[in-house]
């Protein structure tokens, strides 16, 4: 049943050009790029709510009973007592300056991924882990070098941090070891974004 | 919530962050002489700007449209970050135009959960379809624990799981979007 299974996509997998694989590292990216919700939330709420009051100031004031949710005199004498250079309107102008440029820079910007997506070969399958699997699973490869216990991972940018415990007469080689079995299960696992690898050695016992 | 309110959000958040950060910047701009000291000791609403409001009658109900406008803009634009585009079945072609079989998303959706949740360490499987009943899409959440190979996990949902739904379906493709997610604690808290 797997032979039957597993026949189709392999046969398909091993045709596939180079150039599949931009293209899946592409999708894979795009897949897991943060939507923006929260921004998009207070973004959309505030217009909303700016909109709402707006429109319902302005056709009741027309209309002859104001509803004065907000008090357009005391908004108008505001403005008119206040110049341009004076420093609550400069604020007020900052602010609003700053809110527009967070929302711009949160449209444009890509932004990080909370997962780790995975390089595949297939455009149309988008596979992420998430950094505590990826952590786990480099620190299981870092434990399974005889002599090293206790690994600990921190993942970076583009690093992976591992700090393993072993003995002190040990170290050159242990340390050499766990990173060329991280460096292997990283290919393994093939993030799409590229990692060094640096090890620590903790010789003194954990307490 | 599913990809299709990113292209909106990222749209609307450009054109919401210009309009302010234009506004922000120019008043900054008046008030820090930018525009010449005599702007920057007019005040914010100066005479000639209520002249004009009171002189011209369209003036108010414009202000109001566009403000209504802003705030149907601003409803949709928040259901849209609720609305889920999953679809409930699935429309297979019968490939001779002679009819059209429809297959409920559930089954299919049970059915590869069942298939993943029988690999080694897998604690359970959310499948979800989405899309076009055409052209479905697959989102799929796989939580495992410490003990599953992840090798293996990928390799199974790629090659076997997939693979078995594309080829039961006799579609040559259809998007999927797979997370695999680790989860702690429990081991942690029998030991303890």
């Amino acid at each position: 049943m797997t032979t039957h299974a597993g026949r189709l996509p392999q046969a398909k997998t091993a045709a596939r050009p180079a150039t599949k694989g931009k293209k899946a590292a592409r999708a894979a990216r795009s897949a897991f790029r943060p939507r923006r919700i929260v921004t998009s939330l207070i973004a959309a709420l505030a217009l909303t709510a700016i909109g709402t009051i707006t429109a319902i100031e302005v056709f009741s004031e027309r209309a002859g009973h104001p509803a004065k949710i907000v008090s357009y005199g005391r908004v108008a004498n505001w403005a008119e007592g206040h110049t341009w250079k004076n420093w609550a309107v400069l604020v007020v102008c900052g602010a609003v300056a700053l809110v527009g440029l967070w929302f711009l820079l949160a449209g444009l910007l890509p932004g990080r991924p909370h997962v780790v997506p995975l390089r595949g070969d297939d455009p149309d399958l988008a596979m992420a882990i998430t950094p505590g699997g990826l952590r786990s699973s480099l620190a299981a490869a870092a434990e399974d070098v005889a002599h090293s216990s206790d690994a600990r991972v921190q993942l970076g940018r583009h690093r992976v941090t591992v700090s393993v415990h072993c003995p002190s007469h040990e170290v050159d080689k242990v340390t050499e070891k766990v990173k060329r079995s991280v460096e292997t299960r990283l290919d393994d696992i093939r993030p799409l974004t590229k990692y060094k690898v640096s090890v620590k050695a903790r010789t003194k016992k954990p307490t | 919530m599913d990809r299709h309110a990113a292209g909106l959000n990222r749209v609307l958040l450009v054109l919401t962050g210009l309009v302010l950060a234009v506004a922000g910047g120019a008043g900054l701009a008046l008030g820090l002489h930018a525009f010449g000291s005599a702007r920057a000791h007019e005040p914010m609403l100066s005479d000639s700007t209520r002249n004009y409001a009171s002189s011209h009658s369209w003036f108010w109900p414009t202000v109001g449209g566009v403000a209504a406008v802003l705030a149907v803009i601003g409803v949709v634009w928040l259901l849209a970050q609720g609305r889920s585009d999953r679809i409930n079945g699935v429309v297979l072609d019968d490939g001779d135009g002679t009819g059209k079989t429809v297959v409920p998303a559930g089954t299919l959706a049970s059915a590869l959960q069942d298939d993943i949740e029988e690999v080694p360490g897998v604690r359970s499987a959310r499948a979800r379809l989405t899309g076009k009943p055409s052209a479905p899409k697959l989102r799929l959440n796989v939580t495992y624990e410490r003990r599953a190979d992840v090798l293996e996990l990928r390799r199974s949902i790629q090659d076997r799981a997939l693979a078995r739904l594309r080829s039961a379906l006799e579609m040559d493709r259809m998007p999927a979007v797979v997370r695999l997610r680790l989860v702690t604690g429990d081991e942690r808290r029998q030991v303890e």
